[in-house]
């Protein structure tokens, strides 16, 4: 019976919102607060994949939707939510000591993030991303960096007003802000008129570009990584952009019905996004830079990916990315922290002293990059193979000449970061910089401990390669399951 | 017709916030623009002829021609969430001021 | 899991022992290196034993393998190569910066390889491809030069995405992975069988080295470490030529395209496609002839040299006949053997110098005589001279060249031969012949462990030079396993359209005639020796002897004549500057620190977006 409390997926809402209000009474202890709330959620998501039987819907209130509003735990969403909460556990474990006094603010960030992923009614994704979003101009803040938040939040106002604007004119056409039942009655319609969806999907899809880091609309983007800590750092890039992004497929599993025209025009967006960002890294020398360029990047696949229908792959690419960059930004912004730079001129050789961390950073790159025996790899053949399979030859083509590009500057910052000396120098031990860099084992470990996980979620489906492309990667992943 | 006049108001704030320099007035605009998006999602809920939503001792029905509620629930939120964002930004600003000594974004030199 | 002898085993096998190698070397270095020496070894032994599983398929874990008659020619030569440098890794372990992960690699790298050449569907040849790259990846980088790895990289993934392309869009139009039956389909659809040639065929010139991808060969195995070159060069290359070899025998590309086509009033006789690749071969003979000779340094320049003998083997392989594949697949077996063993020899010589500039050396024969002899065997195979095994690839080439009557080609092909005597001979010269410096006086010999393979390539350049029926049987073999004609030998002869060699009698002509040459030396008068540094300057100091030596600016006369030529260099490094500049670009005008900039942008691309159909 207290069982079936714990299966509700409010209480990955409500545990972090209740313990948020009580950290601003009870100041001294908002930290244990802090862990509590990460530790409860990342248990009770796993605790709900467990038992996972099948779509469920609960209805808050008890106001059938779409009078009232919904929260939806499917397979999409179980993905979402315990890839979020364990993350956000690592986070807090590997970049606790940076919250200070931005306890409160990252409990409400973890319960607005979960209510994102888990919502079924559009305003009630509008409340949430308003939450999560001054949440994130508040810790986005953190090391004096008001100039860049202040450009986050105009810009991040202006892109949620436009999506309120866009529900409101949903709202107008089809009486109902809940997903599913606008989803059906499209259906029931059969895709006429889908010119007068036209103005509300673009102010839609605008504004969530503005928060999914789209080019040009996510031009905030690097003032407020580009100093960032590692744990504002990994919070947008891996925390945010998870839940932003899985929010837009869901709308555009559900609500975006699409002319050739608008598809077109949101492609362009996509593919502008993935080559510029991946240009934009290329010519970077900084680390946090190249990251935070990368994850703009990623950021456009997907959405790409989206625009096509090709839900799975996309949630393949975006765990895949949103894993690596946790792992890469955390390291990048230690090593920042530590030696004052992330040039990575100046950065010759620093693995050499923290192997661990090294190997992790490596096989969360090669992950990102996407080569085989890694999970990424993994990912991309999926989306690849569903392009092709969507009939379309052009894509294909853009994303593997920018996976040209984006290869050679990661593999720079590798070969760089491993090396010593100048070109035309032997790579050798003697002429290592000597870097003060103490107190990186925790960061080591648990670097090692995800490249095993994206190691081994690498070969599995290889080693089952007939089956792998045979059948949908969810029923693969059940009877791997399965059959363990 | 009040349509036209939020549109107008949310150009007014873009158009604000696309040539003020000066913080303060980048929050006035924002906030017009806010202003703008609430009228409109009000306007959306009406209905020609219809009256308050609220259930009193003499419209005790039903079945009378009410004004659309579920929007005035919807701008009650957002202008309490547009509260909180001008209160922020606000802060924001104060604590530019004390970090750069102005208030106009263009002579806000470093990083 | 039952432990039959199979080629799943093998790859099983080296995995495993790669993850090993890496253990024992944080424990030994020494151990470490030795466990990549028992277990390169022990791979070649056992797919030599494999010989008689052609055709039969294993699977590991579900990854499928079927080890093909070529397969099995491309697998053991790798084999043999890596086995021969394994053992210059010992000596290596305390140069390197981090010695653990190369041995790894080094293992990784012969796996993914022999993957590759066993693969029986085209998701494993691609993972294993990959596997190569990025293990080659990361030993580049403890050499010379960081950016060499990134200009590797980049052109290496350009092909392996290029491939990838292919196999998902033959997969889109047929269904399936497997190699050969897909090949096979292709090969009846024109726009299958053009998509599967460009994009498989990119990656085979890129890995090959083939111009116009050839810049990243002399930065990668100039500056890789040294043992670590002989592999890129003398192994992995050759894994360009099974991509090659795919599009154009397994396929085949002239059952794919058509071959009545005239060309100013003449009949060509191979298909365009094909035609495009003898010219690119052609070119690259000469752009890595002429750079090699003007090259300082000597690994840069065997580098080169073996641009110019991917060049060859496009060309062998795009004719596609009995004999022209005979000679590119005897080809890369001499070009491999002879390559490894270039710079196995210039390894030693770095070992106990510490230096590949020439004109820092000097002498060395007389301190180093056996290394001396095996690089004098190596360079005389890569250049085409009897009684090496490299003149009897060149021959066959010769032959069907001209055979087809394809003059220019075989003129590409004739200058790369002469051409080569200039750039094998000025190493030789430079770092052997002349005077020994004074720093190299006490130079050792280089140690056994390394004479060891150093000599057994050596052997098996001249062997295979004077009996080369012996590989040509083997290279026959596959040449009819996948439909081709095989090729004539009798005995010890080989006969072809144009006329028969013998080697053995070229042999015996040869040595008679160094017999004659040796008699005339030792009788007459001989020359007086001058110190090379001796040098009357009217009494002033000089400051830079080096540039007196007389390996320096050696061919000046003939280098000025192509100096101011445009280099392939130039035309990369701009388009890597043109994508630098595209990025800082974006990166200024759409992300800024003001709000209103951000704006601009959302406001200009929602109108783009709405495109009038609102208003």
């Amino acid at each position: 019976m207290a069982l079936d409390i714990l299966k509700n997926p409010v209480l990955l809402i409500a545990v972090p919102l209740l313990l948020a209000f009580l950290a601003v009474f009870l100041k001294k202890i908002d930290k244990a607060l802090l862990w509590i709330a990460a530790v409860a959620n990342a248990a009770s998501a796993v605790l709900l994949a467990v038992v996972y039987q099948g779509m469920t819907v609960v209805e808050l209130g008890g106001f059938k939707p779409p009078f009232g509003i919904s929260l939806v735990l499917d397979e999409y969403s179980l993905i979402g939510v315990v890839v979020l909460n364990v993350l956000f556990a690592l986070i807090l474990l590997l970049s606790g000591k940076l919250v200070k006094q931005y306890a409160t603010v990252l409990l409400v960030a973890l319960a607005a993030l979960n209510g994102i992923i888990l919502t079924g009614d559009l305003f009630n994704l509008f409340v949430f991303l308003e939450i999560a979003a001054i949440a994130a101009y508040i810790f986005t803040a953190m090391d004096k960096g008001f100039k860049h938040s202040f450009n986050y939040l105009v810009v991040g106002t202006l892109g949620s007003g436009l999506y309120l604007f866009g529900i409101i004119l949903l709202y107008n056409i089809f009486g109902s802000l809940n997903m599913f039942d606008i989803r059906a009655q499209l259906q029931a319609i059969g895709g006429a008129g889908a010119e007068t969806l036209t103005l509300p999907l673009v102010m839609i899809f605008t504004g969530l570009s503005v928060e999914a880091k789209l080019m040009p609309f996510g031009g905030w983007v690097k003032g407020v990584l580009h100093k960032a800590n590692s744990l504002v750092g990994t919070m947008i890039v891996s925390g945010y952009a998870l839940a932003v992004l899985l929010a837009v497929g869901r709308l555009m599993d559900t609500v975006f019905q699409m002319t050739d025209a608008v598809l077109i025009a949101f492609t362009a967006v996509a593919v502008g996004t993935l080559i510029f960002a991946e240009a934009s890294a290329f010519s970077k020398k900084n680390l946090r830079e190249i990251l935070l360029f990368s994850s703009v990047a990623q950021a456009g696949l997907v959405v790409l990916l989206f625009l096509y229908g090709l839900t799975v792959p996309a949630v393949l690419v975006l765990v895949n990315n949103v894993v690596s960059k946790f792992v890469l930004f955390t390291v990048a912004g230690r090593l920042a922290h530590a030696l004052e730079t992330d040039d990575i001129g100046e950065l010759k050789g620093v693995f050499v002293k923290v192997p661990l961390v090294g190997v992790g950073f490596t096989v969360a790159v090669m992950s990102l990059i996407g080569l085989p025996l890694f999970f990424g790899f993994v990912a991309k053949i999926n989306a690849l193979v569903g392009l092709f399979n969507a009939g379309n030859v052009w894509l294909p083509l853009i994303i593997l000449v920018m996976a040209v590009v984006e290869g050679a500057y990661f593999v720079r910052i590798l070969t760089t970061l491993w090396n010593t000396g100048e070109e035309g120098e032997v790579s050798s031990r003697d002429n290592l910089k000597a870097f003060n860099l103490d107190g990186m084992k925790g960061l080591g470990v648990v670097s090692v401990g995800i490249a095993i996980v994206i190691v081994a979620l690498g070969i599995l489906p290889v080693l089952n390669i007939k089956q792998f492309f045979s059948v949908d990667f969810m029923t693969f992943v059940q009877q791997l399951l399965g059959g363990m | 017709m009040i349509q036209y006049v939020s549109i107008a108001l949310m150009l007014v704030g873009i158009y604000g916030l696309l040539t003020q320099k000066n913080v303060i007035k980048l929050i006035v605009s924002l906030n017009i623009f806010e202003v703008g998006i609430n009228v409109f999602i009000i306007s959306v809920g009406y209905v020609s002829g219809g009256i308050a939503p609220i259930l009193t001792s003499q419209n005790n029905t039903s079945a009378l021609l009410y004004v659309d509620p579920l929007p005035q629930a919807l701008v009650l939120t957002s202008i309490v969430i547009g509260v909180g964002v001008t209160a922020l930004a606000l802060a924001f600003a104060r604590r530019m001021h004390k970090q750069y000594g102005t208030y106009n974004l263009d002579e806000m030199e470093g990083e | 899991m039952n432990f039959q002898l199979s080629v799943s085993l093998v790859i099983a096998g080296l995995f495993a022992a790669s993850v090993l190698a890496w253990l024992l070397t944080k424990l030994n270095k020494a151990l470490g290196a030795w466990v990549t020496v028992v277990a390169s070894a022990a791979a070649l032994t056992m797919m030599a034993l494999l010989h008689g599983e052609i055709g039969s398929t294993v699977n590991l874990f579900f990854l499928q393998f079927t080890l093909t008659e070529y397969g099995w020619f491309f697998s053991v030569i790798m084999l043999a190569v890596f086995a021969c440098v394994s053992f210059f890794n010992i000596y290596w372990m305390p140069k390197l910066i981090h010695p653990a992960a190369y041995n790894m690699l080094y293992l990784l790298a012969l796996t993914g390889t022999l993957g590759a050449f066993s693969a029986r569907d085209f998701i494993t040849l691609f993972i294993f491809w990959e596997l190569i790259v990025w293990a080659s990846m990361f030993i580049i980088p403890f050499g010379k030069s960081r950016k060499a790895s990134v200009t590797y990289y980049a052109f290496s993934a350009f092909g392996s995405l290029s491939m990838l392309y292919g196999i998902l869009f033959l997969y889109h139009k047929f269904g399936s992975f497997e190699i050969s039956s897909v090949l096979q389909q292709a090969a009846g659809d024109p726009t299958a069988a053009i998509v599967a040639f460009v994009t498989i065929g990119i990656a085979g010139l890129i890995k090959l080295g083939v111009f116009p991808f050839h810049i990243w060969l002399p930065q990668a195995h100039g500056n890789a470490p040294e043992p670590f070159s002989p592999i890129l060069s003398g192994g992995l290359v050759k894994a360009g030529g099974f991509a090659a070899f795919l599009i154009v025998a397994v396929m085949p590309s002239y059952k794919a395209f058509s071959t009545n086509i005239e060309f100013l009033g003449r009949q060509l006789t191979m298909p365009l496609p094909n035609y495009a690749l003898a010219i690119l071969g052609a070119v690259s003979i000469v752009v890595g002839t002429l750079m090699a000779i003007s090259q300082n340094d000597f690994k840069k320049l065997i580098a080169y040299s073996s641009v110019a003998n991917a060049g060859y083997i496009i060309i062998g392989l795009a004719m596609a006949g009995g004999l022209s594949t005979g000679g590119a697949l005897m080809h890369i077996f001499a070009h491999a053997i002879a390559s490894a063993a270039a710079f196995l020899a210039a390894a030693a010589v770095v070992h106990r110098t510490g230096t590949t500039k020439m004109n820092e050396l000097g002498g060395l024969i007389h301190r180093m005589p056996l290394t001396y002899l095996v690089y004098l065997i190596a360079i005389i195979s890569m250049a085409g001279i009897p009684p090496m095994a490299g003149f009897i690839s060149k021959w066959m080439l010769f032959q069907s060249m001209m055979g087809r009557g394809m003059a220019f080609i075989a003129a590409a092909a004739f200058f790369g031969s002469i051409g080569s005597f200039l750039y094998v001979f000025r190493p030789l010269s430079a770092v052997f012949l002349g005077q020994l410096s004074t720093k190299h006086r006490y130079v050792k010999e280089a140690p056994p462990l390394m004479m060891f393979p150093m000599i057994l390539l050596s052997l098996a350049s001249v062997v295979f030079g004077v009996f080369p029926n012996w590989v040509l049987r083997i290279i026959s073999q596959v040449q009819t396993s996948v439909g081709l004609e095989g090729l004539t030998l009798e005995g010890t002869k080989i006969i072809a359209s144009n006329g028969a060699i013998d080697p053995t009698l070229i042999v015996i002509i040869f040595g008679l005639g160094f017999l004659i040459a040796m008699i005339i030396f030792l009788r007459f008068p001989k020359s007086r020796k001058v110190p090379l540094m001796d040098q009357y300057t009217a009494s002033e100091f000089i400051w830079t002897p080096e540039l007196l030596h007389y390996a320096t600016d050696f061919y000046a006369p003939f280098e000025r004549l192509y100096q101011k030529a445009p280099r392939t260099e130039t035309l990369y490094r701009t388009i890597v500057h043109k994508v630098s500049e595209l990025g800082a670009f974006a990166s200024y005008a759409f992300y800024s620190f003001k709000p209103g900039t951000v704006l601009l942008w959302v406001a200009i691309v929602v109108v783009a977006m709405l495109g009038g159909s609102v208003l």
